[in-house]
């Protein structure tokens, strides 16, 4: 490896150019020279300030069972409302993510009539009166039942003046629609509209903290999209409507409740999923269809096993769990003893101590962070640092990104790795990427354990976790080790959960340390996910514009 | 005759309007583009102005064409001067090399001003030359620590069709070749919303044509309410506003950009063609049933069919701008290319940055996308116009979001085609920073002069303030006089 102390220092001296204003996460020295780990400094942390306040807009699945919530006789599913934006970095629920393009405003509008369609063959479940003798007062009294329902909440009586309104310029003019029409449009506004996509938080003045705290609803909304990716039930409404959420041990009692629900299950695979990077179409053809569907519910089961069964211990398993779930086509992809008679039948195996690094090996996170042929050490570096770390990398300087070591065909792994590092521009953020990617050689890109490549060299999975002591490991089974010992990997995964669960990218860790402590207390990834319901920060937000 | 001259149709909201568009006859090569309603045109001098309009199609993929990462690119020819035979990668465009300018030199500097990932810098700048919202301080200045562009970030201008667009009273058509990705934005709208693009060019075909096929009475429950949407967007924009008076201040900013992207959007729907052509077609080869797989698994259908919507337009007048956009990066496969698999098996993203793959499957390709061309300068030509073809009235530009192998923007491939009225002199290679020709130009000059090309005289195009921080470089200095001869 290059020469690793000067290496380093010239690393340090060049840090402030490469790793730009990501100083504070990255174990640059502060003034006394104690190196900054990136973990809660604070943990007293008396007065969190509130979360800036910017309502969320619901994805597919979670509008998909709304509708079911408004609609019962439609199914729950994609109705074809606009998905968040696909990328590798951040959680669908940041609103950053979710922000709306003009293209997505027909969308929605034609998701919106599509279902407002559907629904008048069903008109009379859904009106005071019979469908035929439709007249304003029918409509005026289903506005009054059905857009607070759909609202959730934010509704104002104005809401349903502007509503029927709506209903009787539709029935007039020359291309008035007949009575029946004109209750989809009605419906079809309402599906359009900010109460039903958007998870409003407008909350009430706090006279205490001069933040605006979340109305007993709004808490009952925010707490039923995160854990069950749906709207309240009725338990959660009426403790909602007792002024029950308000309090810290209420809510952990009814999250305890809904955790129970088979909802929660999805819902809470979901965030690991995003956590992990797993989002889309990530295995083309590197493997069959059959193995590509296993891994999917291979990663759903081995995260509900973590989080509902393993209790104490489940949260060092995410990166040193020994064991797996497989079918027969996923056990023969893994090249394990234990197979399964078909694939149908999912048993939980032991793993070789080769691929026991819990989600580190699994096939469907390697392939993620992967390129489709081969395996990416940049890719799996900076998933470490990133994901599981909390390291923010921050984007290439400018100039950074123009030039690409150009190395012949025989340079191995090793050297391309070295090349880089030799660049001025490149070795700051690379040293610390793709070190730790090259321990994670002998897992290949769809998870399987190698001792070779393809070619027949010989695999070198000697990395170093540069910053940390000791740095160097061997192989991806260590590496998951020494993260899971790491204290940043505890702050960071409770920071991830905070984030999504808030869907905010911003945040102090004063706001999340309820959280950590949670974590770090038991190791148990259930009494994380609970604990994210009692935190001040899920109920209290702000804006630049409110006075404190 | 069939043609009927200079009809406005208005008033009739675009997403109306049954499918005028026929799927489904697999026709190859010349004969897969049909236009029966333009027969009109050159004989009939009442019907065709004197001088047909002006017209402009922009052409962009998001890679480099880089091949063989220690040469040259492979795009430019030997020598600066007339233009003899092509370089292998640029063959398909033989026949139309005396309609062409080749152009290096032109480097995107803006992107020397944002912290970001070379493919988001490059893309989003490449049609804007403009640095990202956020980068920018009240006053327009730039800040001196500009958080990153991220996928996320806002525009902050307009991009060049949508500018030049604007100064002929119109609109462009965005059409789309791929998936859309967030780290290949280009195209903004004044208002600085993005434009994705169409993807299909059947639903792109229905929102420019399809009100011309309008039933006047219809009974389908579904157009019955279509036909109201503007009312429902007018209640539905209430619904935000107030709302949005009701929440937080960063909230209130959200929902209100949500309303006025209704407002602009019902903007669409009053949106007023007028078009020169009776009865618009256009045929197709059997599309997909999917357009954005990720994998351009049907490309060289969508690619005709997209090529055939954009001349139809122009010829048509529904528009004198359009753009295709090659969006798909990571996992561009051609199957038709290959010799029975896929021509690429790896990730096309890795191929491109000549990490994976061969430099013959990196040729094959990119040859492809000149085929595209081709087949879209071949389309222009066939449209008879006065006394010559559409392609004598249209500007075709082609160029890269990224020059060479890894996320250079420095000296990007930039193409341009016609016979504009001679103000355009073509057949020639014209290399800025070689002996005789002046110092490396910026994208900032080449958008500049084709706008001057457009009859849009402007002073500048996008970032125009200070010189750039590594060389020094003014981002814009004036219109390429070379160019225009």
């Amino acid at each position: 490896m290059l020469g690793r102390t000067a290496g380093r220092l010239f690393w340090a001296l060049l840090l402030a150019i490469g790793c730009e204003g990501e100083i504070r996460t990255w174990g640059a020295p502060h003034a006394d020279g104690t190196p900054d780990v990136g973990g809660n400094a604070n943990p007293s942390c008396e007065d969190p300030s509130p979360l800036s306040g910017e309502s969320q807009r619901l994805d597919p699945t979670e509008l998909g069972n709304a509708v079911h919530e408004l609609f019962p006789f439609l199914a729950p599913r994609d109705f074809g409302f606009p998905a968040p934006v696909r990328t590798n970095t951040g959680f669908s629920t940041y609103p950053s993510r979710n922000a709306i393009v003009l293209a997505q405003v027909g969308t929605i509008a034609d998701a919106a009539d599509a279902i407002a369609l559907k629904s008048i063959d069903h008109l009379e479940h859904l009106l005071p009166c019979a469908p035929e003798a439709i007249d304003s007062d029918c409509v005026s009294r289903f506005i009054e039942d059905f857009a607070p329902r759909a609202f959730r909440g934010a509704y104002v009586p104005a809401d349903g003046d502007r509503l029927r309104e709506l209903f009787d310029a539709l029935r007039t003019g020359s291309d008035a629609l007949p009575p029946r029409l004109a209750v989809a449009g009605v419906i079809s506004a309402i599906l359009q509209s900010p109460g039903f996509l958007y998870l409003v938080e407008s909350g009430t003045p706090d006279a205490a903290t001069g933040a605006r705290r979340l109305t007993s609803r709004e808490i009952a909304n925010r707490m039923a999209f995160v854990l069950w990716d749906a709207p309240p039930d009725q338990a959660l409404l009426d403790a909602a409507t007792e002024g029950r959420l308000d309090e810290a041990s209420s809510r952990r009692t009814q999250a305890e409740r809904m955790l129970e629900d088979p909802r929660a299950k999805a819902a809470i695979v979901r965030f690991f999923r995003e956590w992990m990077g797993v989002e889309g179409k990530y295995f083309d053809d590197r493997v069959s269809p059959e193995v590509a569907a296993a891994l999917e519910e291979e990663l759903s089961r081995f995260v509900v096993d973590a989080v509902f069964e393993q209790g104490e211990g489940g949260f060092e398993q995410l990166v040193r769990g020994s064991h797996t779930f497989v079918n027969r086509s996923l056990a023969m992809h893994y090249g394990l003893d234990d197979v399964p008679p078909d694939d149908s039948t999912w048993q939980r195996v032991a793993l070789p101590p080769t691929l026991a690094a819990g989600l580190l090996s699994r096939g469907s996170v390697a392939a993620a962070h992967s390129s489709t042929a081969s395996t990416s050490f940049v890719l799996r570096g900076h998933f470490v640092r990133e994901k599981l770390l909390c390291q923010s990398l921050g984007a290439p300087p400018p100039g950074a990104t123009a030039e690409n070591p150009i190395l012949p065909e025989s340079a191995t792994v090793r050297d391309r790795i070295e090349a880089r590092a030799s660049m001025a521009a490149c070795a700051p953020c690379h040293t610390r990427m793709d070190y730790v990617g090259i321990g994670m050689e002998d897992i290949d890109q769809v998870g399987r354990y190698r001792t070779r490549y393809a070619d027949e060299k010989v695999v070198d999975a000697r990395g170093e976790l540069v910053g940390f002591e000791p740095s160097e490991f061997v192989g991806t089974r260590e590496l998951g080790a020494r993260i899971a010992e790491s204290d940043l990997f505890a702050t960071c995964t409770a920071r991830k959960w905070f984030r999504y669960a808030l869907g905010r990218d911003d945040d102090s860790p004063c706001q999340f340390a309820p959280i950590e402590t949670a974590l770090r207390s038991g190791k148990d990834l259930r009494a994380l996910i609970l604990s994210v319901v009692e935190a001040e920060s899920f109920v209290l937000r702000t804006s630049p514009g409110d006075r404190r | 005759m069939r043609t009927k001259p200079k009809e406005w149709i208005d008033g009739i909201p675009r997403r109306f309007g049954r499918r005028l568009f026929l799927g489904g006859a697999a026709l190859t090569g010349t004969s897969f583009f049909r236009l029966p309603w333009l027969e009109a045109f050159g004989s009939d001098a009442s019907a065709q102005p004197a001088s047909a309009p002006l017209r402009l199609i922009l052409v962009t993929v998001g890679h480099s064409l880089h091949v063989d990462a220690g040469s040259s690119p492979e795009w430019a020819p030997a020598q600066p001067g007339p233009l003899g035979e092509l370089p292998p990668m640029l063959s398909p465009l033989a026949s139309f090399r005396d309609r062409m300018v080749i152009l290096d030199g032109i480097d995107n500097l803006v992107t020397r001003l944002v912290r970001s990932n070379g493919h988001n810098a490059s893309s989003r700048t490449l049609l804007t030359c403009m640095p990202h919202r956020d980068a920018l301080a009240d006053d327009g200045s730039l800040r001196s620590s500009a958080p990153e562009l991220t996928h996320a970030s806002d525009a902050a201008g307009p991009s060049i069709d949508w500018t030049i667009a604007q100064a002929l009273g119109a609109r462009p058509l965005s059409l789309r070749v791929g998936e859309q990705s967030p780290e290949h934005r280009r195209h903004y709208r004044p208002s600085l919303s993005e434009d994705i693009g169409d993807p299909n060019p059947r639903a792109a075909f229905d929102g420019l044509f399809g009100h011309l096929g309008a039933d006047p009475a219809p009974t389908d429950p579904r157009e019955l309410l279509l036909r109201r949407r503007r009312s429902i967007l007018d209640s539905v924009h209430g619904t935000y506003r107030a709302l949005a008076q009701r929440v937080g201040s960063e909230d209130r900013q959200r929902l209100e950009s949500h309303a006025s992207l209704i407002r602009e959007f019902e903007l669409e729907l009053d949106r007023t063609v007028r078009i020169v052509c009776d009865e618009p077609s256009l045929e197709t080869g059997t599309l997909p049933s999917a357009f954005e797989d990720g994998r351009g698994l049907h490309d060289d259908v969508i690619a005709r069919a997209q090529n055939s919507l954009a001349v139809t337009a122009l010829a048509c007048q529904a528009t004198p701008v359009a753009s295709i956009h090659y969006s798909n990066i990571q996992g561009n496969r051609f199957p038709f290319l290959g010799q029975g698999s896929d021509l690429v098996q790896g990730n096309w993203h890795a191929v491109v940055h000549i990490d994976e793959g061969t430099n013959a499957q990196r040729m094959r390709a990119m040859q492809w996308y000149h085929e595209m061309l081709a087949d879209l300068l071949a389309k222009l030509e066939a449209v008879r116009e006065g006394d010559g073809t559409l392609a004598d009235h249209t500007v075709v530009v082609f160029t890269s979001s990224l020059a060479l192998n890894w996320h250079s923007t420095d000296g990007l491939p930039v193409f341009l085609f016609g016979r504009p009225n001679g103000s355009l002199p073509t057949g020639r290679f014209l290399r800025y920073g070689a002996a005789g020709m002046g110092p490396r130009r910026s994208l900032g000059d080449l958008w500049l002069t084709l706008r001057h090309i457009m009859k849009d005289p402007a002073p500048s195009f996008g970032w125009d303030r200070g010189t750039d921080p590594i060389d020094g470089r003014p981002f814009v200095i004036g219109p390429l006089t070379e160019l225009l001869g």
